[in-house]
């Protein structure tokens, strides 16, 4: 088992219920139930990957783990602490030891900011809560330019708008961004998924070179099996907000127990061959 | 009246598109050459800006005003090209459908699903409302949508992706037509859904004999679904085989690298996974030949200068036994674009 | 490429817009005779010439002069000022109320937001022009409390404008990724949301620009808005309904004036809409 010190993120229960929308004004409003009761662990220096399709919480999971939202019910304890308790200026601080890579490229950066600004977002945050003096302009900049190299793009691409790049260079700079504050943690949605192939090889390297050199954790959400299989230790399977079957990869993907499952890596198409 | 046996359904030549953008007149499509047999299955694939769902677009004749078209399009052996509007509204959802890749915009949102239906069989086989309706009960019900009649009165956003998608499909069948053309149209779907949606593809298809070309970026779909795949880059095909054929061996560098690039589920953790160097050029970055030049590890001046010719590539044994032999022999075997296909096979 | 070259480089693109380049012209006439006029005008505008009255346009008058032979030309380069000047300060007072308030809305979601979409509502379900005759009733008619009750009314409509445009910036990615970078709502909303919005607000505030020059000729003309002697265009519709038939071009020359006015307006608003949006900004 883990020991206590290596756990990274700790999963607890986490429900999450969303209010519909109200049919009539004194009806009462329905709820969806997109998490049910998931609870899981993730080492420190692992993989873990969240596989599902529309409608499986994934999504929902990425945002609770991240404390983008409050659960309904039960905990997500990050390095030991809990996300939700912590007050607001704490939990700030503690942001900048995880981070996220969203799906989609060109929604994820916003078009009216240049990259050396949207990489040195998080950068922001900690200027205020760091015990020394905050980073100067130029500390900023270095930053943004050292965090865009590591990525494989150019210091000078900081200068740039994100329209004039491509959606697999627009994805680098999204893994730039979530670099910059050197985060135990990154939350990747479904990162290569609006990709090309060949692209989609591109970024998924990186990140197994990133977290080699860094020695990152993923939480990688993805819908592909594959990509799953290649960068991820554990594997979690969550279908309408419950976690179907858990285990390491190598078990799910060859010899997976729960119909569900099976059924999933069955639809893989090209497999049959 | 049948055609003649060797007219083929569809027949493709030296297709070439050009686009008036702000970046002045560009080729998006750079000669595309095949045709397609009654019944045939053909699949086309490549990445994002390669021009294959120019292709599709251009032989529906559904391409934007600021495109020029040149080259033949045959649709059993009448020129399409030089068709009017007029002429290709009646060819069109009567004899070629098509069915896109995102249901939800591709259908009305303010019209009940049985109405869209109805539509095609209103306007080209000049039924009657009530006909109409009950036909489109009838394709509802061949395209399993589940309670199929108590949901003919529903909109689009009441269905779900996957249900949406099929009553896309019935709407292309509607009129059963000669030639289906999808284009990616299992993308937007969760994979448990694709499946589904791809078999009842087949199976339509299987019993109508039409001829279909799937688009798609998914290998293991062209797998499953195709006889045949072309493998397009940077507006041209660069590749063409039977699916089996091109699954055994790949001769050209670019469709190296485009499988090489796949994840497989058997590969070990933390497998870095082969890459084409290099990003895909952008449309007014085309080099004047080859578009795959920049990335190439096997280029040569002659492939800067133009479009590498076709080059036949002799069917590996066990093959040509399997093969028809009316088939137009130029067209149906394996040819790739590039001049130093025989040093990657002895690569392989 | 430094800010001041990209700035001449996109006022170079605009101008090849025709609505733009031809709104933009005619607004800049606007402006410049507005700019001349209070420095000099033809003749003084205060100044009667009981002898040249009802004069048709000749050398000395360009366009004329009115029942009391002031010079038509003067009035409306006078008036300008104040169709501007209302023009600016209703739709400060829309888009320095207004923005802030849908912004909040947007931002908080909530009862707030309905809160503040139901008082919208609600202005909007009072018709404005009979609204702002209601106040000049109560406060007196003048240019101020014209200027006010306009302005009052472009409130909810850029409220309305600024919390729809917002809602679809906060649904897209990058705000969440703000987020999870650590900033607050308020950062956000400042950062990231009001320059997505901001191309949204320019478009509309062209077009309530033209909305409260109209609005202000008909307080005008109804002797609601700007009092005598102040020129004004919408007063000097009036005044030249009295003299229809004697001498009817007094009529044409302040519509026109307000005619070209609005339409360069609307034209320049039309092109900005065009040039502003954003599925075109990533051909550039």
């Amino acid at each position: 088992m883990i020991s206590a010190q290596d756990i990274l993120l700790d999963v607890q229960h986490l429900s999450q219920q969303y209010a519909l929308p109200k049919p009539s004004l004194f009806a009462k409003a329905g709820h969806i139930q997109a998490l049910n009761d998931v609870s899981f662990q993730l080492a420190a220096g692992k993989s873990m990957g969240i596989v599902g399709e529309s409608g499986s919480g994934k999504s929902t999971l990425a945002r609770l783990v991240m404390a983008l939202e409050k659960p309904t019910q039960g905990k997500v304890l990050f390095k030991g602490q809990d996300l939700n308790a912590l007050p607001p200026d704490s939990l700030r601080v503690a942001r900048s030891d995880f981070q996220m890579v969203f799906q989609d490229p060109y929604g994820s950066l916003d078009p009216r900011q240049k990259v050396l600004r949207i990489v040195s977002e998080p950068l922001h945050s900690t200027l205020k809560q760091s015990s020394g003096q905050a980073l100067s302009a130029q500390d900023l900049k270095d930053c943004a330019a050292q965090a865009l190299t590591e990525v494989g793009l150019r210091a000078s691409d900081l200068d740039k708008y994100p329209h004039e790049f491509s959606g697999g260079q627009r994805q680098r700079i999204a893994i730039a961004r979530a670099l910059i504050t050197r985060p135990s943690l990154i939350v990747a949605d479904e990162p290569v998924s609006a990709l090309d192939v060949s692209i989609q090889a591109q970024v998924l390297n990186l990140m197994m070179d990133l977290q080699e050199r860094f020695g990152l954790s993923y939480l990688f959400i993805s819908h592909d099996l594959a990509v799953v299989n290649l960068m991820c230790d554990d594997v979690i399977v969550l279908q309408h907000g419950r976690v179907v079957e858990t285990g390491s990869a190598d078990d799910i993907f060859q010899h997976p127990q729960h119909p569900y499952t099976q059924e999933l890596l069955s639809a893989i198409p090209g497999l049959s061959h | 009246m049948t055609p003649a046996h060797n007219t083929p359904l569809l027949s493709v030549r030296n297709l070439r598109v050009a686009l008036q953008t702000s970046h002045g007149q560009l080729e998006a499509l750079r000669g595309v050459d095949f045709e397609m047999q009654r019944g045939e299955t053909l699949g086309l694939i490549g990445e994002s800006g390669c021009g294959k769902s120019l292709t599709a677009l251009a032989i529906m004749g559904l391409l934007p005003d600021r495109a020029t078209v040149s080259g033949s399009i045959a649709l059993h052996g009448s020129e399409l090209t030089q068709m009017s509007e007029d002429t290709l509204c009646t060819l069109r959802g009567a004899r070629m459908a098509m069915i896109f890749q995102e249901p939800m915009t591709a259908l009305n949102p303010l019209h009940p699903i049985w109405k869209q239906i109805a539509e095609p069989l209103q306007l080209h086989q000049g039924m009657d409302l009530v006909s109409a309706k009950a036909r489109a009960l009838e394709l509802l019900d061949r395209v399993q949508l589940p309670r199929a009649r108590e949901r003919l009165d529903n909109y689009p956003h009441q269905l779900s992706g996957g249900q949406r998608q099929r009553v896309m499909i019935s709407m292309a069948l509607a009129c059963q037509p000669d030639i289906l053309i999808a284009d990616e149209p299992t993308t937007a779907l969760d994979v448990t859904v694709q499946k589904e949606v791809l078999a009842l593809i087949r199976q339509l298809v299987a019993e109508d004999g039409m001829g279909l070309l799937l688009i798609s970026h998914n290998l293991g779909l062209m797998r499953d679904q195709v006889e045949r795949v072309m493998v397009m880059y940077g507006g041209a095909v660069v590749e063409s085989a039977y699916t089996k054929a091109l699954f055994e061996r790949r001769l050209h560098p670019y469709t190296q690298g485009l499988f090489a690039a796949q994840p497989q589920l058997g590969l070990k953790r933390g497998t870095r996974l082969q890459t084409i160097a290099g990003n895909v050029p952008e449309i007014f970055n085309w080099p004047q030949g080859c578009a795959f030049a920049d990335r190439c590890a096997y280029v040569k001046d002659s492939c800067r200068q133009a479009l590498p010719p076709i080059e036949l590539v002799p069917q590996m044994a066990h093959f040509k036994e399997s093969q028809e032999t009316d088939k137009p022999r130029q067209l149906a075997e394996h040819w790739v674009r590039c001049p130093e296909w025989q040093k990657l096979e002895a690569a392989a | 490429m430094s800010s001041a070259q990209t700035f001449t480089r996109h006022v170079q693109q605009a101008f090849k817009h025709r609505s733009f380049a031809a709104g933009a012209v005619i607004v800049l006439v606007l402006v410049l005779s507005a700019a001349l006029s209070l420095f000099w005008t033809p003749y003084p505008v205060a100044d009667i010439d009981i002898p040249n009255k009802l004069a048709t346009a000749s050398a000395q008058h360009w366009f004329g002069t009115d029942s009391l032979g002031r010079d038509i030309a003067s009035l409306l380069l006078v008036g300008s000022q104040n169709s501007l000047l209302v023009g600016f300060i209703a739709v400060g007072i829309g888009l320095g109320l207004g923005v802030p308030l849908g912004l909040w809305a947007s931002a908080q979601r909530g009862w707030v937001e309905e809160v503040v979409m139901r008082v919208a509502d609600f202005t909007f379900a009072f018709p404005a022009l009979l609204s702002a005759i209601l106040l000049t009733a109560i406060y007196g008619p003048g240019l101020v409390v014209s200027i006010t009750a306009i302005g009052i009314f472009n409130i909810p409509v850029f409220a309305r404008i600024t919390r729809g445009a917002a809602n679809a910036v906060w649904s897209r990615d990058f705000t969440l990724a703000a987020k999870a970078a650590g900033k607050s709502k308020w950062a956000i909303t400042w950062e990231h949301v009001l320059p997505n919005v901001a191309s949204v607000l320019i478009v509309q505030a062209t077009v309530q620009f033209a909305i409260a020059i109209l609005a202000e000729a008909a307080l005008s003309y109804l002797g609601l808005g700007t009092q005598p002697p102040n020129p004004s265009w919408g007063r000097m519709l009036n005044e030249a309904q009295s003299q229809m038939f004697q001498a009817p071009m007094l009529a044409v020359y302040p519509g026109i004036a307000i005619a070209l006015a609005v339409l360069g307006l609307n034209l320049m608003g039309d092109g900005l809409r065009d040039l502003l949006d954003p599925r075109l900004s990533r051909t550039r």
